[in-house]
């Protein structure tokens, strides 16, 4: 994110904060597809990620106050949705998604260019990675976060999440082009 | 370039963290090496495949469950002021109904079952509204205002036979044993025959402890030097004992929060009063004065001044459940974060 689009952000944040339910909208609009992206990845499954995403943001709008602004807004954000799909998992006995290699149906070439069979294929193909690089892959291309920023939010230095990143993008491109064809 | 280094700049180029002489280098090695040219090809793959969207409708689902929750708020404060009943909610929280009944359960028993797990899982209002019907509307400002034997919240009961301590089962006027330092209130923790020797003078309080007709008497404070707002005072009381008083808190987002008030309290049995900084809110919803923000850390309602935030302070409306640390107020109360 730019620095218009922090400072934008921040705004809104401080807004929120202070009860203006337009700023809180205009958040959730911002990130919701980031909210169920993780969700999707991590249950494998469109019910469960939009109770996740509604809960994640009920969360949010109840804890805001508690935002202190000294990490950014998504890195706290994506530190909730983290949280709350943890807490689905173990309270309501909700199963993440496995890593599943077998299921995986790589596109054929030709319908690589359609949008829709492309992204579903992504999907698939993501929930083949262990856990911990479907993650950190969430929070740099689904959350916007820095290596910095993630490392922060999932506990561990920037370098493993750099190379969990690495290891998941690579993994992708192999599994994405391996039609015997390329795509 | 090998194929580990060209792989290596291609990954770093997804995030835009390659320079672009080092790119060139390393698209020149794919031209030459089919294995990294299939990694180049699925990357940019990956780079041109949509993130996943959340489906239409979610986000208003979501807006709407916020409304259901800022509503409920609403609701519980005006049904804690006005003791009537609260009401159910008239329909399922718009979280649920988003989801659909027959998209998600089999039968009403199933999806009544897990509607109630959901919102216990999120700490929302049901189980505060039962509670609120059963208990906190019992413990209503009128009936609080009535001569009748309390128990006094005392998280631990006083060690001897104190009079004092015989506060817990007397007839009082309501509220449970309170004295005022510097603005802030505590609550009688116990009562003791000599004070640690680590203590130190920390101020004075005037109260005429539980005689109801008595002058409130002036008595020396003591506190741990160490703490730089005393959680917990000794009170020398006139007849030698000494008494231990405990900060009266409760938490938000994790922090601890102190009850003020805004006028002294004389002797045990008066309730701490919003500061007079405040106007008191006219209306349940807390206004003019506050609006709603949201729960503290018990899931009690809280609300604070048009533009401020908790961390700066929050109150608290009336009607508190009987474990809340201001159960049984019939003033709206002020919290103030602790340093």
């Amino acid at each position: 994110m730019d620095r218009t689009g922090a400072n934008r952000e921040s705004d809104l944040v401080a807004r929120a904060q202070a009860g203006d339910e337009r700023a809180f909208e205009d958040l959730v609009r911002a990130h919701a597809d980031a909210v169920y992206g993780h969700a999707l990845r991590f249950f494998g499954d469109p019910s469960a990620a939009e109770e996740a995403t509604q809960e994640v943001f009920i969360k949010v709008y109840r804890s805001i106050g508690s935002f202190d602004g000294r990490s950014a807004f998504s890195t706290w954000l994506f530190r909730v949705t983290r949280n709350v799909c943890l807490d689905i998992a173990r309270s309501r006995k909700r199963t993440p998604v496995p890593t599943d290699l077998a299921s995986f149906d790589p596109p054929r070439a030709s319908d690589a260019s359609d949008a829709v069979v492309l992204a579903h294929a992504v999907e698939a193909a993501v929930r083949t990675l262990p856990p911990e690089e479907r993650e950190a892959l969430g929070a740099i291309a689904l959350f916007g976060l820095s290596y910095e920023q993630a490392a922060d939010a999932l506990g561990v230095p920037a370098g493993t999440v750099k190379s969990r990143v690495f290891r998941a993008r690579k993994a992708l491109a192999v599994l994405l082009t391996d039609s015997g064809g390329g795509a | 370039m090998d194929c580990e280094r060209a792989l290596e700049i291609l990954l770093e180029a997804a995030d835009g963290l390659a320079a672009p002489e080092a790119v060139a280098e390393a698209e020149a090695h794919c031209e030459t090496c089919a294995e990294c040219a299939r990694v180049r090809a699925g990357l940019k793959l990956l780079a041109s495949a949509p993130a996943p969207k959340a489906p239409a409708g979610l986000v208003d689902a979501v807006l709407e469950a916020v409304r259901d929750e800022r509503q409920r708020a609403v609701e519980h404060a005006a049904a804690a002021v006005t003791t009537a009943t609260p009401p159910e909610p008239a329909s399922m929280p718009a979280r649920w109904r988003w989801q659909g009944w027959e998209r998600r359960f089999a039968g009403f028993a199933a999806a009544a079952a897990i509607v109630v797990v959901g919102l216990v899982a999120v700490g929302l209002a049901i189980p505060r509204v039962a509670s609120v019907s059963q208990q906190a509307i019992v413990k209503s400002a009128d009936e609080y205002g009535a001569e009748k034997t309390v128990e006094p919240p005392l998280a631990t009961q006083p060690q001897t036979e104190s009079s004092y301590g015989d506060v817990r089962a007397s007839t009082i006027a309501s509220a449970p044993p309170y004295v005022t330092l510097e603005g802030m209130v505590f609550v009688l923790d116990g009562v003791e025959r000599s004070s640690p020797s680590s203590l130190a003078t920390a101020g004075a309080v005037v109260s005429a402890l539980d005689d109801p007709d008595s002058d409130p008497a002036t008595m020396t404070v003591l506190a741990e030097p160490v703490e730089p707002s005393p959680t917990a005072i000794w009170v020398a009381a006139p007849d030698g004992r000494i008494l231990r008083f405990r900060l009266v808190t409760r938490s938000y987002a994790g922090d601890a929060f102190a009850l003020e008030s805004g006028t002294p309290i004389a002797r045990f049995g008066e309730w701490p009063t919003l500061p007079a900084r405040f106007a008191p809110p006219t209306a349940p919803d807390g206004s003019p004065t506050f609006r709603y923000f949201g729960s503290d850390d018990g899931g009690v309602r809280i609300y604070v001044p048009a533009g401020a935030r908790p961390l700066d302070g929050f109150a608290v409306a009336p009607g508190t459940s009987p474990d809340d640390p201001a159960a049984g107020n019939p003033n709206w109360t002020w919290w103030v974060r602790l340093d």
